[in-house]
């Protein structure tokens, strides 16, 4: 199996200024969430949009938190876009199945946008903890 | 087990040269918090595209009004929402106590102006990066 899956979670964004609820389950099969990135199809949507984001329960980021502090150009390499927390800090939330859910509220910058946009929501989810194969028996028995 | 746990300040600039007396009293199941960050929220018609000084906090103090030496700037640029790299470049912070009181001044540099010189208002967030534990 492979130990890592990049799950995605689209959320449509109807009007200037609406907020849209969001919710997903993490994949069963990893378990833990290491990344998250925010892909929004304008530049300038990502002016003033909020994400509230909780993963199993557990605060990522808290409302108000700015679309733009997540986002990156796309000169940026696709793993070094992930938000995977800090240093020290690294995110790694139970997976297996639990609750994603949040809010997506427009920031109202209507120059350059066209309504309604979809975002992406990319979970990096992983299995940090490879499991080993059961030793042969053939191999056990070698003096 | 440590984790991130965002405190954001949100507050207001509603004239030009505006100087923002921000007093919070910060949540108790913090451990420490070890940076702050602004950003301005709106998108702004600036007459300049890049405006690198919108304003600063010139002052900060934590844990019962002793002073840290601090300033950070806060810029705007309007056609470049996303940036090459990610926005998380913290001025680092004193550790918090129990109970502790943010305080700090913001003061607006008057530079967030439109092609006819006219002051725009504008969101301003104020990010601590704090951790907890679980």
């Amino acid at each position: 199996m492979h130990n890592l899956k990049y799950q995605r979670i689209t959320v449509i964004i109807p009007s200037k200024g609406a907020s849209t609820k969001f919710s997903a389950s993490t994949d069963k099969l990893y378990e833990y969430v290491t990344g998250v990135l925010l892909s929004l199809p304008y530049d300038n949507s990502y002016f003033g949009t909020a994400i509230q984001l909780k993963i199993a329960g557990e605060e990522i980021f808290p409302e108000y938190f700015e679309a733009k502090i997540l986002g990156v150009s796309q000169d940026v390499p696709p793993d070094d876009r992930f938000y995977t927390g800090s240093e020290n800090n690294k995110m790694m939330e139970p997976a297996s199945g639990s609750l994603i859910e949040g809010m997506l509220s427009d920031g109202g910058a209507d120059t350059n946008v066209v309504f309604p946009y979809t975002a992406i929501l990319l979970m990096r989810i992983e299995n940090i903890h490879e499991k080993k194969e059961p030793v042969k028996k053939e191999l056990q028995e070698v003096k | 087990m440590e984790r991130i746990s965002w405190v954001i300040i949100q507050t207001e600039v509603t004239t030009q040269n505006q100087i923002i007396e921000i007093d919070r009293k910060l949540p108790p199941h913090l451990l420490r918090c070890e940076g702050i960050f602004l950003s301005v929220v709106d998108y702004l018609e600036t007459a300049k595209p890049l405006v690198n000084h919108v304003g600063h906090l010139k002052s900060l103090s934590l844990n019962s009004r002793k002073f840290v030496p601090f300033s950070q700037h806060v810029g705007y640029n309007k056609n470049n929402a996303v940036s090459k790299a990610r926005r998380l470049e913290f001025a680092t912070l004193d550790i918090i106590d129990d109970n502790s009181q943010l305080y700090a001044l913001y003061q607006d540099a008057g530079t967030a102006l439109d092609d006819a010189d006219t002051f725009l208002p504008y969101k301003l967030n104020i990010y601590l990066k704090c951790i907890k534990n679980d």
